[in-house]
């Protein structure tokens, strides 16, 4: 079909409806103002919203070595399903990695840590060969079920196997 | 301290800009009191002298006119020098502004006393560029206008940039009011500049940066050391044009300013890479963003897909660009960890959100009501939870359903059994059987895979199919929706001078003997025919046959090849490139050996282009699509290998034309 046809084809439900009331938020605003007030404006929380995947912990470097203290705490507070601001581990690891002597009830923190995290790299490795089971059978090309099933799942569970050693006292 | 700021304008070349740069200035009122010092650096453009002569003349700016050229660092630095009481504007001639930005800019500066330089956001200024940070856009095209204008264009348009960037810059001043961040460095095309900082830090260094470009990085570091601070203002726009100031020496002269850079101040380029890594005008970028969505003249609508490419991927992406001057479009797939990214489609733009899937759920459903989605449209729903099938009703919005393959049926979304052969749609005793043979999908019960299903398709404003073949296929399990026929949208079909479809092309067999070259196109799966085609080059290596098979596009099973069978595969392309790829392959007929049942397929589309004959299975679209055109070879999609081959090695030495 050429695009002009599909295109008048397509449209024809949204042409043959009303645009929404002007008056409620997120709709167009009236031309005759528009650009000269943006004070209709709705309520928004752009914070929310800006966490692009470049810039999010997904995108920590794979390289064990190389993986900083942010992201290993994004890592933690992540994966052990706890609010790393809370527990503020940065500053016990930033002191493990100084050769600092600890608590006995931050260590105790860092052990029930190192438990939650045992629990959802088992949780892991089920689903992983869920998956691999699934890839199998959907004939998926290998190279697309790692990239966007595994290699996260994968990811993850070595960086729990780090992060373990890490928090291994 | 005076209350006064100097605007610098060194101009010398680009009349227009110039002449639309001045205007600007002099058309916005500013409560800061201010006053235009322009350096005609010894322009050898008249046109251009006289303007600014009038301008002068007629009290509106200062002009400073040198002898003979000295430079933009030099120019700059004089006007800068003229009243030493004052903070400073440095403006490049190809910027425009608008409202009280000085005002703005100015608020911004007087913050903090150790605020030594401020920047605004711009199109075109690195890493105070919006909408793509690092890129020199062009102004937003829901905007009035794209991009500058240049010499003869007519008023209408200039008014139109005009008002483009007016729109532009009064969001930024809403939604970003008052609110700004650290920069590692000022940025040339608009600065301003605190007294106390050029006081502390001294002027622009002409002896290393004497024609520009970097001038102002070392200014920056300088002031740093001084113990100042940069800041991106997040409430101005200011348009600029750039190159304008230096034309073809812009390359070499940025060349020279890096390495100079490099030498001067070690640290300069890790903090610029840092913050290119860290982004922090992300979150002002974005307030931005959502409110040019949410103020569109344009209705809203957002496309649900998978992740997974291929056609749907290619459909989607070419219905968005179809739709950009119509609709503002977003796209909405899975991501990893858990996360679903919801995305601008809109050319140029940079907007994308991320939401826990499902359990920022809501918040999700917040946001596309804030933004104002009218309608959503599903294409595929892998990877999604159950939640996806409440989000119109969530929404409030009607929406329409797209089939690209047939997961709505079965999980096995090609209706491949087994064996990787169509499975013919058996009954649901035969689909318990089926999936029993998938140790992933055993148990699964395929009424109720079709039952979550049921309300969504049933109650779509629109089932959109691209073939007959996928509504008489889906009637059958889902009876009640309303099927709409629209082939997808691609550019017309090859037709010979009386508007038939092209005939195929004459055999070649006079250049390869009685050789028959066979073409497959695209990616090559299972259902797509991998084993029959190896199938056809086993029997071809039996029989000694003169075939070959040619993969123009890549197998994602390992098939066995050249020398064992005569199979072989050229490789991955672009869609662009195919028409081309193709009649460069010289083949004699192309090849679809999918065994199920397409919904579409774009590949056909360009074999139907080439005017070769095509051959194919009675299966799915293939019937239709293949219906009326001349080169048709249409089989049973049971029929053997040999038969296949037999009908190729019937065209040897034939017109290879003719419907059978």
């Amino acid at each position: 079909m050429n695009p002009e046809e599909y295109l008048k084809e397509y449209l024809r439900p949204m042409r043959e409806s009303a645009a929404p009331d002007s008056s409620k938020p997120g709709t167009a605003p009236d031309a005759s103002t528009s650009g000269s007030s943006t004070s209709s404006l709705p309520h928004l929380s752009p914070e929310r919203y800006y966490s692009d995947i470049e810039q999010s912990p997904y995108m920590f470097n794979f390289d064990m070595d190389l993986l900083t203290r942010d992201e290993l705490l994004w890592l933690i507070g992540e994966i052990g399903g706890v609010d790393p601001a809370n527990l503020k581990p940065g500053q016990l690891l930033g002191r493990l990695r100084q050769g600092e002597s600890i608590s006995n009830d931050r260590r105790d923190l860092l052990v029930e840590r190192e438990r939650q995290i045992s629990e959802q790299a088992s949780l892991l490795d089920e689903r992983i060969r869920e998956i691999e089971r699934l890839r199998n059978v959907l004939q998926e090309p290998s190279y697309r079920v790692y990239r966007t099933l595994l290699m996260p799942l994968r990811l993850a569970r070595r960086l729990i196997r780090f992060a373990k050693r890490r928090l291994l006292l | 301290m005076s209350d006064f700021v100097d605007i610098v304008v060194p101009v010398y070349g680009g009349l227009e800009e110039t002449r639309a740069c001045l205007a600007s200035l002099l058309e916005h009122r500013q409560e800061t009191p201010f006053e235009i010092i322009v350096v005609n650096d010894a322009s050898p453009d008249v046109t251009l002298a006289a303007h600014v002569e009038e301008l002068a003349t007629a009290g509106k700016i200062t002009l400073l006119t040198n002898d003979a050229n000295i430079g933009f660092v030099d120019s700059a630095n004089l006007g800068m020098m003229m009243h030493p009481d004052r903070d400073i504007v440095l403006l490049n001639s190809d910027t425009r502004v608008h409202g009280d930005w000085l005002d703005r800019l100015r608020r911004c500066a007087r913050t903090n006393p150790k605020t030594g330089t401020v920047t605004p956001f711009s199109n075109n200024a690195t890493i105070c560029s919006y909408p793509r940070f690092l890129e020199d856009n062009p102004l937003p095209a829901d905007s009035a206008t794209k991009g500058e204008s240049t010499a003869g264009e007519s008023a209408g348009i200039e008014a139109q940039a005009a008002s483009a960037l007016a729109e532009l810059d009064d969001l930024f001043a809403e939604v970003n009011r008052s609110r700004s961040i650290p920069l590692p460095t000022a940025i040339g095309f608009c600065t301003y500049m605190t007294r106390s900082c050029l006081d502390a830090t001294g002027y622009l260094d002409s002896m290393h940066f004497g024609r520009g470009y970097g001038e102002e990085n070392d200014f920056s570091m300088r002031a740093a050391f001084a113990g100042f601070e940069h800041r991106l203002c997040g409430d101005v726009f200011v348009y600029h044009a750039g190159g304008a100031s230096f034309g073809d020496e812009a390359a070499v002269a940025s060349d020279a300013a890096q390495e100079t850079l490099r030498r001067r101040h070690p640290q300069y380029e890790p903090l610029i890479h840092a913050f290119f890594r860290e982004d922090p005008a992300r979150e002002l970028r974005r307030r931005v963003d959502i409110a040019r969505l949410t103020t569109s003249r344009r209705r809203r609508i957002m496309l649900v897909t998978h992740r997974l490419g291929g056609g749907t991927e290619k459909f989607v992406r070419e219905l968005a660009a179809l739709l950009e001057p119509e609709l503002e479009v977003l796209v909405m797939r899975p991501r990893d960890m858990g996360c679903v990214g919801i995305e601008w489609a809109r050319t140029g733009e940079e907007f994308s959100a991320f939401f826990q899937w499902p359990g920022e759920y809501v918040e999700m459903v917040g946001f596309l009501k804030d933004i104002g989605i009218e309608r959503l449209h599903f294409h595929h729903l892998v990877e999604y939870s159950d939640q996806v099938l409440r989000l119109p009703s969530d929404l409030g919005v009607a929406y329409d359903f797209s089939a690209h393959d047939y997961f709505c049926i079965c999980p096995l979304y090609n209706l491949i059994s087994l064996g990787g052969r169509y499975c013919g749609e058996p009954d649901a005793a035969g689909c318990a059987v089926c999936l029993s043979e998938h140790e992933a999908l055993a148990g699964l019960d395929i009424d109720e895979w079709r039952g979550r299903w049921a309300g969504l398709i049933s109650r779509a404003d629109r089932v959109i199919v691209p073939s007959n073949d996928v509504s008489e296929r889906l009637r059958r399990y889902f009876p009640e929706a309303n099927y709409v026929y629209l082939p997808h949208p691609e550019a017309k079909e090859s037709t010979d001078e009386a508007g038939g479809a092209v005939r195929p092309r004459k055999a070649v067999t006079g250049d390869r003997g009685d050789s028959i070259k066979v073409l497959v196109l695209g990616e090559l799966s299972v259902a797509k025919g991998s084993g029959l085609l190896e199938a056809c080059a086993d029997d071809a290596a039996a029989r000694e046959l003169p075939l070959s098979f040619h993969v123009l596009g890549w197998p994602r099973e390992r098939l066995r090849q050249e020398p064992e069978i005569p199979l072989f595969i050229i490789g991955p392309y672009l869609d662009s490139q195919l028409d081309d790829l193709i009649k460069r392959e010289r083949a004699d007929v192309i090849f679809f050996p999918a065994q199920w049942p397409e919904t579409y397929s774009y590949t056909l589309s360009a074999a139907l282009r080439s005017g070769l004959a095509v051959a194919a299975p009675r299966l799915g679209a293939f019937t239709e699509r293949l219906n009326g055109y001349t080169g048709a070879l249409l089989r049973d999609w049971e029929t053997a290998p040999a038969d296949w081959n037999d009908l190729f090695m019937s065209l040897a030495g034939k017109d290879r034309g003719g419907q059978s």
